[in-house]
């Protein structure tokens, strides 16, 4: 659950928390406005948790943890143009006694995409306000360090170690518009078959609450606020506090400067793309289907999922495999980078014939396009043959496209339609998105070298 | 000249394109005459627009006509232009116009011009167009029957019912169309020839396009560029119209070809331009999409081997690339 790419996710997936007033896009947080605010007392105790270690007795309590990190936590706004009416807010909190505050990148990426578009100010719990300047941004973890001069306030104290399953937890934020709020639940500790690590916090993070501090029980800080799902219950997603450490050493030097921050960006998209298409090592890991080895999960932080109409009686029956790797980097509003999917359409007739069964294996073998701004992206170059992988020939249409502020990312999309047979075939649409170009196409020189024609023995 | 004075002389009253639809014989001998609504004038029209007594026609010895007006309110149309109280007008052909009716008055021993002959035509148009549209409407069903079973409908037998159907409507508007032209510029509707010309080409042009779909598979040939598949509709559209138009008038074979060439030439010329222009700047098009597939073995081609194959991504990068560059920095500003 690294990286929350909602528009990939079957379910709508999960939402970053920041509030943004402009938000049009269904994916982000402006929606969270609509979840109801429901005061939801946690019914689990402390007792109840057999292996929740004993806390002392003062740090318990709500009220003493939000007592002491009040003066620590600032909300940040952003303001389009010379408007006094902010278009997106989150939270921030001190890591220096000397202006600087962590905070989340989705809440302050419009302003570091759009320098002369927006600025920044920040707002304590008592109400004093200031300018914020970005100093330095870790796109892969979500996270930006924003300085002020305008107010000093104590840091808090972050650990490095992750939190246990089970222990206390509390989240700090100031979600919506009902001012400095604190919740509390369970850490279920680092998220299963991520990409990126991050914390599963059970517990309540609304729109707004993004960048905030999230504390164990002594009041030290485990991770950031950073998304949760929008229609389950309390499952929400923090960034370990580990990052936020590293980044906060490397904004103790850093200046505020928009063009250096831009060019930080495209290289942190970069490594994340090296270390993407390096996490799959070896052969692809494949699975038959109707007689061919396709790419199944390639990856831990690979998920797929199959429908199907296995019916006998329709004329053919189609299977879908969708996989997607959920590592994609959230860079601005509606577009995301840094990611992987692909998705097999099998086919199997027995009552079609070559003839018809070709016709109805095209209407799946359309070259599939990714959604794309045009001041993101450049328009698509493509290229296609007849191609003899392991024991068939397929048509292959590979199309690129490359990005333009990010120099040196592509997205491509790969459309393979198998050739052999008129009982069974398969297409499959490979899509990656904002990755480099040469292991992009060695990547996917792999993912067809996996494919194979491999049927079963005859059935007696 | 002489024998014109003597000669019966005949009124005709005409139809569009100056055909004739009735006529009255005058007394041989007479030279002048009245033209109007009235039992009283010697040529009596039934037409509301036309006075009692309208216009008096004198034949002069040479065999020239003159038209007076008698009073009308209307006055005399010559060749287009009206003339109001009018006095010794000067008829051109003998054809005149006065209220809604066109006369036109003739000598019975007139000089014709020769017949003019009919072209000869091709080998196809001596074939009755009855049976050329019968033949073409048998091969239409057909290949409509044969995109119905391409793509196995749950219910083929209603999908085969649309298809025919909605065939059979737009093909019937673009034949009454241009029937409909024909009635107005040459005054014959010719339905049958150009419900011919629509189904005729309409079959050619799938029957081309199919065997052009299943070559572009066999010979497994390059995908084609967005724009350039306009050509071929144009120039199926040329052919049409042409044919269309020189059925529906009598304008000459090079004025014809030049009128529908031009208008496609500019007209494909535009639409390529626009095409061209879009794709550049549409960076969520995936352009020159391939055609259909059909059984391996109809495939003439060697597979290539992935190695070569991948090799050539190395130039769809620089593709790319360039794309990108083309853009415009205000590119996608004010996208939202």
């Amino acid at each position: 659950m690294s990286k929350h790419v909602a528009t990939a996710s079957p379910r709508g997936g999960p939402v970053w928390i920041v509030n943004a007033a402009v938000t049009t896009a269904p994916t982000f947080a402006g929606f969270a406005l609509m979840a109801a605010l429901v005061a939801c007392p946690l019914a689990v105790s402390a007792q109840s948790i057999a292996d929740a270690a004993p806390t002392p007795a003062a740090s318990e309590n709500a009220r003493d943890v939000l007592g002491r990190v009040r003066q620590s936590v600032i909300q940040i706004e952003g303001l389009v143009g010379s408007n006094t009416a902010r278009s997106f807010h989150g939270t921030g909190f001190a890591v220096t006694g000397d202006g600087l505050f962590m905070t989340n990148y989705h809440v302050v990426s419009e302003q570091v995409q759009h320098p002369d578009k927006y600025r920044l100010r920040f707002r304590t719990p008592d109400g004093a306000s200031g300018a914020v300047n970005v100093v330095a941004v870790d796109v892969e973890n979500d996270l930006a360090v924003v300085r002020t001069t305008a107010h000093m306030a104590p840091p808090l104290d972050l650990v490095g170690q992750p939190p246990r399953k089970g222990q206390r937890a509390y989240s700090v934020g100031f979600p919506l518009d009902v001012g400095l709020t604190i919740t509390e639940g369970i850490s279920n500790g680092e998220v299963e078959g991520s990409f990126d690590a991050r914390i599963h916090y059970s517990g309540a993070i609304n729109g707004g609450m993004s960048g905030g501090p999230a504390f164990n029980a002594n009041g030290q800080v485990i991770g950031v606020n950073v998304s949760g799902y929008r229609f389950e219950q309390l499952v929400s997603f923090l960034v370990p506090a580990a990052h936020a450490v590293r980044l906060r050493d490397r904004a103790k030097a850093a200046t505020a400067d928009p063009a250096a921050l831009t060019a930080e960006i495209a290289a942190q998209l970069r490594a994340h793309s090296s270390k993407l298409l390096g996490a799959f090592i070896g052969p692809l890991v494949t699975q038959n289907s109707a007689g061919y080895e396709l790419p199944a999960k390639i990856a831990s932080f690979v998920d797929c999922t199959a429908v199907g109409n296995p019916t006998v009686t329709q004329i053919a029956q189609t299977t879908r495999i969708n996989c997607a790797s959920k590592a994609g980097v959230y860079l601005k509003e509606r577009q995301s980078t840094g990611d992987i999917r692909y998705t097999h359409t099998v086919v199997t007739s027995e009552k079609l014939g070559a003839w018809r069964f070709a016709a109805r294996l095209s209407n799946h073998a359309h070259v599939i396009s990714t959604h794309g701004l045009r001041r993101d992206v450049g328009p698509f170059a493509c290229d296609g043959s007849v191609v003899a992988l392991k024991g068939f020939a397929a048509r292959i249409s590979i199309c690129t496209r490359s990005h333009r502020k990010n120099t040196g990312l592509y997205d491509t999309t790969v459309t393979v339609a198998s050739l052999n047979g008129s009982r069974q075939g398969f297409t499959s649409d490979l899509t990656m998105i904002g990755l480099e170009y040469e292991p992009s196409m060695k990547f996917i020189q792999r993912y067809l070298e996996a494919m194979e024609w491999k049927p079963s023995l005859p059935k007696p | 000249m002489e024998a014109i004075a003597t000669q019966t002389l005949i009124v005709e009253s005409a139809g569009g394109h100056w055909r004739m639809r009735d006529r009255v014989i005058l007394d041989a001998g007479k030279r002048s005459f009245s033209i109007g609504r009235s039992v009283n004038a010697d040529v009596t029209l039934d037409d509301d627009y036309v006075a009692a007594l309208h216009v008096r026609i004198d034949v002069l010895p040479d065999g020239r006509m003159l038209a007076s007006d008698l009073g009308s309110v209307n006055g005399i149309v010559i060749e287009g232009t009206r003339h109001e109280r009018a006095e010794g007008l000067p008829l051109a052909g003998g054809r005149l116009q006065i209220g809604r009716t066109r006369l036109r008055i003739r000598s019975a021993n007139e000089t014709l011009a020769p017949e003019k002959l009919l072209t000869r035509g091709t080998p196809l148009s001596r074939i009755s167009p009855v049976w050329l549209v019968g033949g073409a409407a048998v091969v239409e069903v057909a290949q409509t029957a044969y995109a119905t079973w391409l793509v196995a409908p749950t219910d083929p037998a209603i999908a085969f019912a649309g298809s025919v159907l909605r065939a059979l409507i737009f093909v019937a508007a673009w034949a009454g169309g241009w029937a409909l032209l024909s009635r107005i510029i040459v005054g014959q509707w010719r339905w049958v020839g150009h419900l011919a010309i629509a189904l005729i080409v309409a079959v050619v042009y799938q029957g081309v396009s199919d065997a052009v779909d299943v070559g572009w598979f066999a010979l497994s040939l390059p995908l084609l560029r967005s724009s350039l598949l306009w050509v071929p509709i144009a120039v199926i559209l040329g052919v049409l119209f042409y044919l269309h138009i020189r059925l529906a008038s009598t304008i000459s074979v090079q004025r014809a070809a030049l009128m529908v060439g031009a208008t496609i030439a500019v007209i494909s010329a535009g639409t390529v331009w626009y095409v061209e222009r879009s794709l550049a700047r549409d960076v969520n098009a995936v352009t020159g999409l391939p055609a259909r597939l059909y059984p391996d073995t109809w495939r003439l081609t060697a597979s290539q081997p992935l190695d070569r194959f991948m090799r050539r991504m190395d130039d769809l990068r620089g593709l790319a690339d360039r794309k990108r560059e083309a853009l415009s920095p205000q590119d996608g500003e004010f996208e939202e």
